[in-house]
């Protein structure tokens, strides 16, 4: 059981309740491996995926996890332009709701919009992204991820590189990743870091081979150019040369790291094609963790224990 | 309804001004003027008596900076409803800011404003827009507007970007008169923020506004008011390097005076950790260090004024996503006990001047002293009660109210003004 009703944020999570769902999450990292890839868990319980913004690989491993533990299945995608202008967010939930739905899966543009929600309706949240503030189980899967291929998360050092000032990938990181005794770095052009973001006890550096050098995974954040309202570096072109990774720099390094994405990669800015398909990457394996991690979440926050699967 | 004569019995008179201050007196009105203050029992008969035992006689409040929806959003708030918040909060006078649409940028509104308000009991002042549709760019008839009864201009919220159109408003307002009011705001520093920049805006992923974004304008109108000699007012400061900005520039003599909203001496950034739209305000609260600056500068003289910067809101506008949400929280009603909550230590002599001398002043008003022959205006107030705010005693028709539920400094047991006594007992 885990100590929250609502998976809102890492931040609200405690160390077991994330030990919890990664050690939940090994047993259906099993399940989604074998010939049938489906239990019946979840066969009573009505899931809406609720999404006020684009998404296809967060919306498609939900989906796939919710089926996966035999819940049904609605999906919802508005632009959170029509809804502002028309209905409120707690009037769509209560509408969706009253259809005998159990349980929210929402991805909304604005910080904190999930917190809000679960204040007003009457249905277990899990937040699948609200603006800059948390993608919890982006973090949950990165860190079933780095354990998987290292072992431990206590000792491990994590550079999380990019774009940290518009980042939910990135704040659930820090706060996964210290939750559970690994040290983090972040890494970006200065225009791209929060002045505040030491505050949360993360290093940071601005010289990407100094980082790398220092890591033992680094977790190459997308640019996303669509969400920034002002030009925070000058070019791609520079951006690449400066914080990308390619392979004769993973070469020239003292040590072999492991290099991570949470998607969709631009191939050539944050890191190059030989680097995402090469030995170093485990940028599918993330996207394997993700479907298992989400059964967990979806299986523990309906209350299920201890089911033979 | 007019109060008839009227003896308050036992009160301490707190008035600075007063020969009788800090004295137990008993106080006669006879048409709303104080007919007799005097230190020992006043003998009279047939007429209302107050007992105000433990209770402090202070003079009205002034709210320096409300706004009202009417015109335009009488759903927010009325004169009316506005008027009897301000009452039953002990504020007898406000200074209500230009609204949005319709504009304050001619003298018909000034005049339909004053119209609509003149017979309520709490006395309304307006402020002219400086700028035409408070756009910022050309300048209203600052004259017309005072001829039309405008004591103050300003553009309300608009960030003081435009030095230009400044600097000309500082000019032309030496043949209008009339105070100047700014906004401290650098709109391009401030990054589309929507609270303050600091550690507690890294925890919630929200956009941030750092505290360089007031201080820069600050800082230019500091200059701008210094390079024209003419006083002007810096509304609503927040940060903790703006109250060294100030002080230094007092120390130069340069002519400014500024204001602190009651709620950012009361909150800090930490309230907003639930994501609490009511907390969403223009400036934001501040960091906690900002906020013992912001308290140490009333204390120290800094600060001349502290106001509620009353923005009333509706369900609607306060009850979605944090980042949807409409700016502003309501509070003149809760201004006075505010203001004794979070300067609980400050004497009374010096609240007084802070909320209900200092704003007339700085507005060119006369002031509403406790002596015998002046127009009686008074509250009632004993701070050393706390009371229970209830939504269910406030007066506006907005929402917005942080203190509801909350604890506050100053049992207020009535009101005096325009002939008439306010009292919820």
């Amino acid at each position: 059981m885990l100590s929250v009703q609502h998976l809102l944020g890492i931040k609200y999570l405690t160390k077991e309740d994330i030990t919890t769902i990664l050690h939940t999450a090994d047993t259906f990292l099993d399940v989604i491996n074998r010939p049938i890839k489906k239990v019946p868990s979840l066969r009573d319980i009505t899931i809406v995926n609720l999404f006020f913004e684009n998404s296809t690989r967060t919306r498609l491993s939900f989906e796939l996890a919710e089926k996966r533990l035999s819940a049904d299945v609605i999906n919802f995608s508005a632009s959170s332009s029509s809804v502002s202008k028309g209905e409120t967010l707690v009037d769509t939930v209560n509408n969706i709701l009253a259809m005998k739905v159990d349980m929210v899966v929402m991805r909304h543009p604005k910080p904190g919009a999930a917190h809000f929600l679960s204040q007003r309706v009457n249905a277990s949240i899990i937040n699948a992204g609200d603006g800059a503030h948390e993608h919890p189980t982006q973090a949950l899967l990165d860190a079933f991820t780095i354990k998987r291929k290292l072992g431990d998360l206590a000792g491990k050092k994590v550079v999380i590189v990019g774009d940290i000032l518009h980042s939910r990938v990135a704040l659930s990181n820090i706060y996964c990743l210290k939750a559970m005794g690994a040290e983090v770095m972040v890494c970006g052009p200065p225009t791209l870091i929060p002045r505040h973001i030491g505050s949360l006890g993360v290093l940071v550096e601005t010289d990407l081979r100094k980082a790398l050098e220092w890591c033992d995974v680094a977790n190459m954040l997308r640019i996303q150019l669509e969400r920034q309202d002002t030009q925070y570096f000058p070019s791609l072109r520079e951006y690449a040369m400066l914080f990308g990774v390619s392979g004769s720099l993973l070469k020239s390094l003292s040590k072999e790291i492991t290099i991570m994405h949470p998607g969709p990669i631009n191939r050539g800015v944050e890191i190059t094609s030989d680097v995402a398909d090469g030995n170093s990457s485990i940028i599918l394996n993330q996207v394997e963790s993700g479907v298992a991690v989400r059964m967990a979440v979806l299986y523990l926050l309906a209350g299920r224990t201890d089911e033979k699967m | 309804m007019k109060t008839p004569d009227l003896i308050i019995r036992d009160c301490v008179i707190a008035d600075p001004t007063s020969s009788f201050n800090g004295k137990i007196c008993d106080v006669r009105i006879i048409d709303g003027v104080i007919d007799t203050i005097k230190d020992s029992h006043i003998e009279a008969s047939s007429i209302r008596e107050i007992s105000a035992k433990g209770f402090e006689m202070i003079p009205g409040v002034f709210d320096f900076q409300v706004n009202c929806g009417e015109p335009g959003e009488e759903v927010k708030e009325t004169f009316e409803t506005l008027s009897n918040s301000g009452v039953y909060g002990g504020v007898t006078g406000m200074l209500v800011m230009p609204s949005a649409s319709p504009a304050t940028d001619n003298r018909g509104q000034i005049e339909y404003r004053k119209r609509k308000s003149e017979d309520l009991p709490v006395t309304f002042m307006f402020a002219g827009n400086i700028t035409n549709e408070g756009k910022g760019k050309q300048l209203t008839e600052m004259k017309d507007l005072r001829l039309g009864g405008a004591v103050a201009f300003s553009d309300n919220k608009l960030p003081a970007d435009n030095s230009l159109v400044i600097h000309l408003a500082m000019q032309y307002s030496k043949i209008t008169g009339g105070t100047l009011l700014f906004h401290p705001e650098d709109s391009t520093l401030r990054m589309s923020g929507i609270m303050h920049e600091g550690a507690i805006s890294v925890q919630l992923g929200m956009k941030g506004q750092p505290s360089l974004a007031e201080e820069i304008s600050v800082t230019k109108l500091i200059s701008l008011a210094e390079y024209n000699s003419l006083h002007i007012h810096i509304s609503g400061v927040s940060t903790k390097g703006s109250i060294e900005l100030i002080k230094q520039a007092k120390a130069k003599n340069i002519h400014i005076s500024c204001s602190v909203y009651a709620q950012n001496l009361f909150f800090c950034d930490e309230d907003l950790l639930h994501f609490n739209s009511v907390f969403k305000v223009w400036p934001p609260l501040r960091g906690k260090e900002d906020r013992a600056a912001l308290i140490e500068g009333v204390k120290m003289g800094i600060i001349d004024i502290v106001c509620s910067d009353h923005r009333p809101e509706t369900v609607e506008f306060k009850e979605v996503e944090f980042d949807y949400a409409a700016f502003g929280m309501s509070g003149t009603q809760t201004l006075l006990q505010a203001v004794l909550s979070s300067l609980g230590d400050l004497s009374t002599e010096k609240i007084v001047s802070l909320i209900c001398f200092n704003p007339r002043k700085v507005l060119d008003l006369e002031i509403n002293p406790i002596l015998e022959g002046a127009k009686a205006d008074f509250v009632l107030i004993d701070r050393n009660k706390q009371v229970v705010i209830d939504k269910n005693d406030l007066y506006s028709l907005s929402v917005n109210n942080p203190f509801v539920d909350r604890k506050l400094n100053g049992e207020i047991l009535g009101t005096y003004t325009n002939s008439q006594w306010f009292s919820r007992y």
